[in-house]
């Protein structure tokens, strides 16, 4: 357990935390200003982190205590932990809740953060207890150890260094400082207070603080906490070199009210002075700056020019080596004149050689890129046909388009009109008579082309008869009157006459009724306009007109009798 | 007056030869062309604008014979030689090398202006090329017009310096400006005077060159004014952009878009329509007053006069218009006294 401790405790004095060797020693204030101290280092950004005093109410306290438990218990703290357990802290569990802290503590990837804080939270602790001047509340070696952590950069280099080295590093610090500042030693507890504005600006600037460290107000600064250090820290902390009047004085002056009194007020003025001296030289840092980034600038341009003039010194270098050999070559005369022409000659060798080798490729290339050329031409060709295709396309595409729209037109037109229409005759009734039509028609075609056919026959018929007729009459005739000749028999003759007879006959009776038929034809003809004309109501409209007439003549008459009797127009 | 005076103060004297670099271009049977060889470098813009001149050359010939034009471009003229490769017996090359060639193109970059004497060396190094066909051999001939100042090939030489008592240029057309322009000539005399910025259009390229370089020779007073003459640029931003910050320039344009730039010239010459427009933001600068029109009108009679010789003719202008000079010189020192006073 005590390798623990010791670890802890080590950790928790370079944090900037006052306590004392044991952690059995350990009070409820110092407990809280570990874990408190911890917890700002933990979480740097949260201003909720309270502030704990002894001085505080007892109920502020006890508010300060629960909040902070709150806190551990947001960061993961397994164990119970309430307000007493802080303020009223056995060992193990201060240990634990010691040990938990310094876990959570952020690593030294996070140095530069961890310094700065270290040195805001070393002063507001020096400061606090400066304040205070409280030994009872500040265990005496806890102000050298902020001392220390004003020095944190050495603090953070020995880390792994032994707890007494460590100490001893710290005293021989305080010495050193305390000898190198033993004149400027007047200003007493209440100058710590300078250090309040430097806490301020460390969050604003943090160059600042850095800058007047190095300057003697800081020093000057610092040097209130060595006699705390030295009264205080008796028992550790004991500087090896005896102590110098001067600050023993002065430390014994310390504790005299009436001096104190005067103390402050110089103090208060020294304050106000190194304030302004602070500020002026914070002012001072910034022109510094500026200046020196002006002059940067001016650097970088300077090394730019030296750059460019020294590239000129190397082409001047280069000319002045050009015409040494140019003015070589005209001392030389006609020598010279013979080198130039020979350089110049071997130089046009040179190209002409290199051209030929030029050549070799060039050929090539420039066939290449003729074939390339026909190829894209045959190409650009063959796309121009698909081209002039597309277009054609494109066109009938149009034309089409044209027409499917002329066509769309009347088919609107004609839906309109078909609308207009009434609907109650149905198309397909008209269809079908139509169709019912059409069939009698064909059906009377048929019948007519069969009578035509018919009527064909009859006329073949009666033309093969009439020949036949001829023909056997011809035999018939030619027989009897050769017998007629012969016989002479009057029979024969009788009979030949009466053949003759017969065929005049007949052929009389067939024209007599081809001659019938005809004239049946006329009357039927005849017939078909009688019964047009008399379709035509001629009788009715006659006798309309004659009855129109009538009584035209019957008015004709009164306007006559009118005319030659007066009388009767008067009495009318 | 005698000729060697005239040339000394209407032309550019000629100069020694300072060429800067030769390029080979080949064109195609079909549209393309490409730049098969440099030495010793070229750039991406020259090279586009040298495509866009030559592109320009082939549209408007048809002929098969060799072709030279020139140009200027951020103070280096490009001279320009076109030709067919004309491929005669006994040549060593086989003729499949130039079968799908159309013509080959010469691209010589000198600092001084001479076209005569870079016609001739184009023609030669086309002929080099061509019969060669080993870039090689024309890169030794090059090597040998930068080092000696001479070119020997073959049968043929030719020296630099023989062009260098001549005249580079002496195809003014300075009677033709003034019957175009009447009287209005003297607001280009005036406009180069005050070192305006003159731009002039005209279709054909030759006429433009003739143009620009007469307008240039009414009234340049020193050489150094040759500067600031490009006779042949094309509407184009990346050939456009050598002027942005130059004030005084005498520039030729054949694309009649170049009128729709109105920041980038003071005057307008449009010659095919025999219009002179001065921009609103120079008319100040264009001020003219009774001695002006006196030049104007000697101008026109002079120029009215059959027998008097083109250099005459530009140098009597000259005489003139240098007392206009002189005059506007005491006008300005009178006031500057008067306020002074």
């Amino acid at each position: 357990m005590e390798e623990v401790d010791s670890i802890l405790i080590y950790t928790l004095k370079q944090v900037g935390c006052d306590l004392g060797s044991k952690l059995s020693e350990l009070t409820s204030q110092q407990l809280m200003q570990c874990v408190l101290a911890c917890l700002r280092l933990i979480r740097p950004d949260d201003l909720e982190i309270p502030t704990y005093d002894s001085k505080m109410l007892m109920s502020l306290r006890f508010k300060v205590a629960q909040q902070t438990a709150k806190l551990l218990a947001e960061l993961g703290y397994t164990e119970e932990i309430e307000c007493q357990s802080l303020l009223y802290p056995t060992e193990s569990d201060a240990r634990k809740v010691l040990i938990f802290v310094v876990e959570k503590l952020p690593r030294e990837s996070d140095v530069a953060s961890q310094i700065e804080t270290l040195h805001r939270i070393a002063r507001e602790t020096t400061s606090k207890e400066v304040k205070v001047n409280d030994t009872e509340n500040a265990f005496g070696k806890g102000s050298g150890i902020e001392v220390d952590g004003i020095r944190l950069p050495n603090a953070v280099d020995i880390n792994k260094l032994p707890k007494e080295t460590l100490k001893f590093y710290a005293s021989h610090l305080a010495e050193l400082t305390f000898a190198k500042e033993r004149e400027k030693w007047p200003a007493n507890r209440p100058k710590a207070k300078t250090s309040k504005p430097y806490v301020d600006d460390d969050f604003g600037n943090p160059d600042i603080p850095e800058v007047i460290g190095s300057t003697n107000d800081v020093s000057a600064k610092l040097k209130p906490e060595m006699p705390q250090l030295v009264i205080d820290g008796k028992s550790i902390l004991k500087p090896p070199i005896a102590q110098k009047p001067n600050f023993v004085k002065s430390v014994d002056e310390v504790p005299h009210p009436d001096k104190e009194q005067r103390d402050a007020d110089v103090i208060a003025e020294k304050l106000m002075m190194l304030q302004e001296i602070s500020e002026q030289k914070a002012i001072q840092l910034h022109q510094r700056m500026a200046e020196l980034n002006f002059l940067n600038l001016k650097v970088a341009s300077m090394q730019g020019d030296v750059e460019k003039q020294r590239k000129h010194i190397i082409d001047k270098g280069k000319r002045v080596e050009r015409e040494n050999k140019t003015s070589q070559l005209i001392n030389d005369k006609e020598n010279g004149i013979e080198k130039v022409k020979n350089a110049i000659d071997s130089q046009v060798e040179k190209l002409i050689n290199y051209s030929f080798q030029w050549e070799q490729h060039r050929k090539p290339l420039i066939d290449q890129i003729r074939c390339k050329r026909e190829d894209t031409l045959i190409e650009q060709s063959g796309v121009g046909k698909t081209r002039d295709k597309i277009k054609s396309l494109k066109s009938v595409l149009k034309e089409m388009g044209q027409e499917a729209q002329s066509k769309e037109d009347v088919y609107f037109k004609l839906l309109i009109e078909y609308e207009k229409m009434s609907k109650e005759l149905s198309r397909s009734s008209y269809t079908q008579r139509i169709t019912e039509i059409i069939g009698n028609i064909k059906k009377q075609k048929k019948e007519i082309n069969k009578i035509l056919e018919d009527t064909k026959q009859i006329q073949k018929d009666i033309n093969t008869l009439s020949g036949r007729l001829d023909r056997t009459f011809a035999v018939a005739d030619e027989l009897i009157y050769k017998d007629a000749e012969k016989d002479k028999d009057k029979s024969v003759v009788q009979s030949y006459k009466l053949l003759v007879a017969i065929h005049s006959d007949f052929s009389k009776i067939i024209k007599t009724l081809e001659e019938a038929a005809n004239l049946r034809r006329q009357t039927r003809d005849l017939e078909d306009k009688l019964e047009l004309e008399s379709g035509k109501n001629v009788e009715h409209k006659l006798k309309r007109l004659r009855a129109d007439l009538v009584q035209m003549q019957n008015e004709n008459m009164i306007l006559e009798a009118r005319l030659r009797d007066p009388t009767i127009k008067r009495s009318h | 007056m005698t000729q060697s005076n005239v040339e000394k103060v209407i032309d550019m004297p000629p100069a020694p030869a300072k060429v800067i670099a030769c390029h080979v271009i080949e064109l195609d049977k079909g549209d393309g062309m490409m730049k098969t060889w440099s030495y010793p470098a070229s750039e991406r813009v020259q090279m586009d604008i040298c495509f866009r001149k030559i592109a320009k050359i082939k549209k408007s010939i048809s002929a098969a014979g060799a072709i030279a034009k020139y140009y200027k471009y951020c103070k280096t003229w490009h001279y320009i030689n076109i030709s067919p490769p004309l491929l005669e017996s006994g040549m060593k090359i086989a003729e499949k090398e130039f079968l799908r060639i159309d013509r080959v193109a010469v691209v010589i970059e000198t600092e001084d202006f001479n076209p005569v004497r870079y016609e001739e060396f184009g023609n030669l190094f086309i002929r080099v090329f061509v019969a060669e066909a080993d870039p090689t051999i024309l890169l030794r001939q090059f090597l040998s017009l930068v080092v000696t100042g001479k070119c020997h090939w073959e049968n043929t030489t030719i020296k630099a310096s023989k062009f260098d008592s001549i005249l580079p240029f002496q195809d003014f057309r300075v009677r033709s400006l003034i019957t175009t322009f009447g009287i209005e000539t003297i607001v280009l005399l005036t406009a180069v005077l005050r070192k305006q910025r003159v731009v002039v259009y005209n279709r054909k390229v030759d006429g433009l060159i003739r143009d620009v370089l007469s307008i240039l020779a009414l009234g340049s007073r020193s050489d150094n004014q040759w500067d600031n003459v490009y006779p042949w640029v094309g509407d184009n931003d990346d050939e456009l952009a050598q002027f942005t910050d130059m004030n005084f320039y005498i520039v030729g344009c054949a694309n009649a878009t170049i009128e729709n730039r109105p920041g980038f010239h003071d005057i307008f010459v449009n010659i095919p329509a025999a219009e002179i427009s001065v921009a609103s933001h120079a008319k100040e600068n264009m001020m003219m007053s009774k001695p002006h029109k006196e030049v104007a009108l000697f101008m026109v009679q002079l120029s009215e006069n059959e027998e008097i010789s083109e250099y005459d003719l530009i140098q009597e202008i000259r005489k003139k218009a240098q007392e206009l000079s002189i005059e506007s010189h005491q006008l300005k020192k009178r006031a500057s006294d008067a306020e002074e006073a």
